[in-house]
């Protein structure tokens, strides 16, 4: 038996206006009172008693899902987007270009013979490389740079500059020989190099830092880098423009020097070498 | 203002007339009921199986007519009937043994039927009176065994719940609340949530507007 109770009294403001208007409450009014099927009834029954509500509880439940997806997909479409984000931004990685020389180059504690192969899937992502022998290395990050280790070098090279974000890219030579230059797709970067005594920031050139036992000195073929020495107490940024060099000494006196030779012709060939694959 | 999802009982002002009871069968209302016995109540607030059971048996059928004719289909009312009990159990010891159950019953539904308008489901699943349906019209059968009268009330319930089902939620709601359910205005602005005013307002605009749609499906 239904609990429909009987009909309240009209109230003001509230009555039918016209025969139409009547003749719809009372259709309303003599609705049937629906009756849920035997099956509903006993399981509902059954679970309303015992409490267990658990094997099917519907009713706005499903419906309910929609309110909660939304909760549920925002954040993992965000987690999506990032982690393609993430992905899509990540620079190139570094490529071997050359590795000639009798000798061998560690990377990350691994040491490698110049012409095994697996040596190029390690440097990938930069690493602590280390040149031991007679070997020179040349590595490019395609667009990007161009990095060449000379004999004897050790440097903590980072992956290349994000696409869009995390445009920075960074060196830090311990000991030894390295030459740098970047590429067209570098445009909006910055590279910063650093040693014992200088820390090194260029935006777009073709530069040596040359990592003595005394000091180091920053050769500029080309462009022009900010050169500081690091550690130091006041603002020390000089500015090295193209076709000179930069020397820092250990006890922290620096000179500007015109560029020697050797440095631009391995400059130069370190562009030959890469020039393919930087697109300049 | 009660919290519209928080199945705690209703105050006495809104439970007047929970005396008048029931309806006969097909819509009628022709007998008077008890008020539910207060011993029993405190029973069904213990979680008493039988208790529960009879509580069930009394008023599952106000649950699932009400959400029937707000919901018009009858999985969607099964569904909402479902709800609204499991809502009942998990706050039967807020139960006032004092007041009649089925206004509070009734709002409890009314909620639950909110919910599942304002789900992007019932929008796109949505469709004519389940009347059409044969379980649903042998559930409408008047029990007179005669099939004319009852193909003829038949299509006349399908006229006028689909009626119903065209109108606005909050016009349907009013509608259905006073016509079908037998509440005041005064209960159903609570249940609503807004002023006695605006509910009768607003059934009068029901009343129009369901005159309008029944005057065009005829």
């Amino acid at each position: 038996m239904s609990e429909r109770r009987a009909l309240p009294p009209d109230e003001p403001g509230a009555r039918p206006a016209n025969a139409g208007e009547q003749a719809a409450r009372d259709a309303v009014r003599a609705l049937a009172s629906p009756r849920a099927g035997q099956g509903f009834r006993s399981r509902l029954r059954h679970e309303f008693t015992t409490g267990r509500f658990g094997r099917h509880v519907p009713g706005p439940v499903p419906f309910a899902v929609w309110s909660t997806r939304p909760r549920v997909l925002v954040p993992l479409a965000a987690g999506l987007l990032l982690v393609a984000g993430v992905t899509l931004n990540r620079g190139p990685d570094w490529r071997l270009v050359a590795a000639a020389g009798d000798g061998s180059v560690t990377v990350n504690g691994m040491r490698f013979a110049p012409d095994d192969p697996a040596l190029a899937s390690r440097l990938g992502r930069g690493g602590h490389v280390r040149i031991e022998g007679g070997v020179t290395l040349d590595v490019v990050a395609p667009g990007v740079a161009a990095v060449t280790l000379a004999p004897g070098a050790e440097l903590r090279l980072s992956s290349a500059p994000g696409r869009w974000w995390s445009r920075g890219m960074r060196a830090d030579v311990v000991v030894g020989d390295a030459y740098f230059t970047t590429g067209r797709a570098f445009h909006g970067a910055h590279l910063d190099v650093s040693t014992a005594e200088v820390n090194v920031r260029a935006v777009g050139t073709a530069f040596a830092v040359l990592c003595e036992p005394g000091g180091t000195c920053v050769c500029v073929m080309e462009g022009s880098v900010r050169v500081d020495e690091a550690g130091a107490a006041h603002a020390t940024a000089v500015e090295v423009p193209e076709g000179m060099r930069r020397i820092v000494h250990d006890g922290g006196h620096g000179q500007t020097l015109p560029i020697l030779d050797d440095s631009v012709a391995r400059l130069r060939h370190q562009r030959e070498v890469s020039a393919p694959l930087l697109g300049r | 203002m009660r919290d519209p999802d928080s199945p705690s009982h209703p105050p006495v002002s809104s439970v007047a007339g929970a005396e008048r009871l029931p309806p006969g069968p097909a819509g009628g209302r022709t007998e008077e009921r008890p008020a539910p016995d207060r011993a029993w109540l405190e029973r069904v607030r213990a979680g008493e199986p039988d208790a529960l059971g009879q509580f069930y048996d009394r008023y599952l059928d106000l649950v699932f007519g009400l959400a029937w004719r707000l919901l018009g289909e009858r999985t969607l009312a099964e569904d909402a009937a479902s709800e609204v009990f499991l809502k009942v159990h998990r706050a039967a010891d807020r139960l006032d043994p004092a007041r009649d159950p089925a206004p509070w019953l009734a709002t409890i539904t009314t909620n639950v039927c909110r919910d599942v308008w304002r789900s992007g489901q019932y929008r796109m699943s949505r469709r004519a009176a389940d009347v059409h349906d044969p379980a649903a019209a042998a559930t409408l059968s008047s029990g007179r065994n005669d099939p004319e009268a009852d193909t003829l009330a038949g299509e006349r319930e399908r006229l006028v719940q689909e009626a119903l089902l065209s109108l606005p939620v909050p016009l349907r709601a009013s509608i259905v609340l006073h016509d079908y359910q037998g509440m005041d205005h005064r209960e159903i602005a609570d249940v609503l949530h807004i002023a006695h005013d605006a509910a009768r307002k607003r059934y009068s605009r029901a009343l129009a507007a369901l005159a309008e749609r029944l005057r065009g499906r005829r």
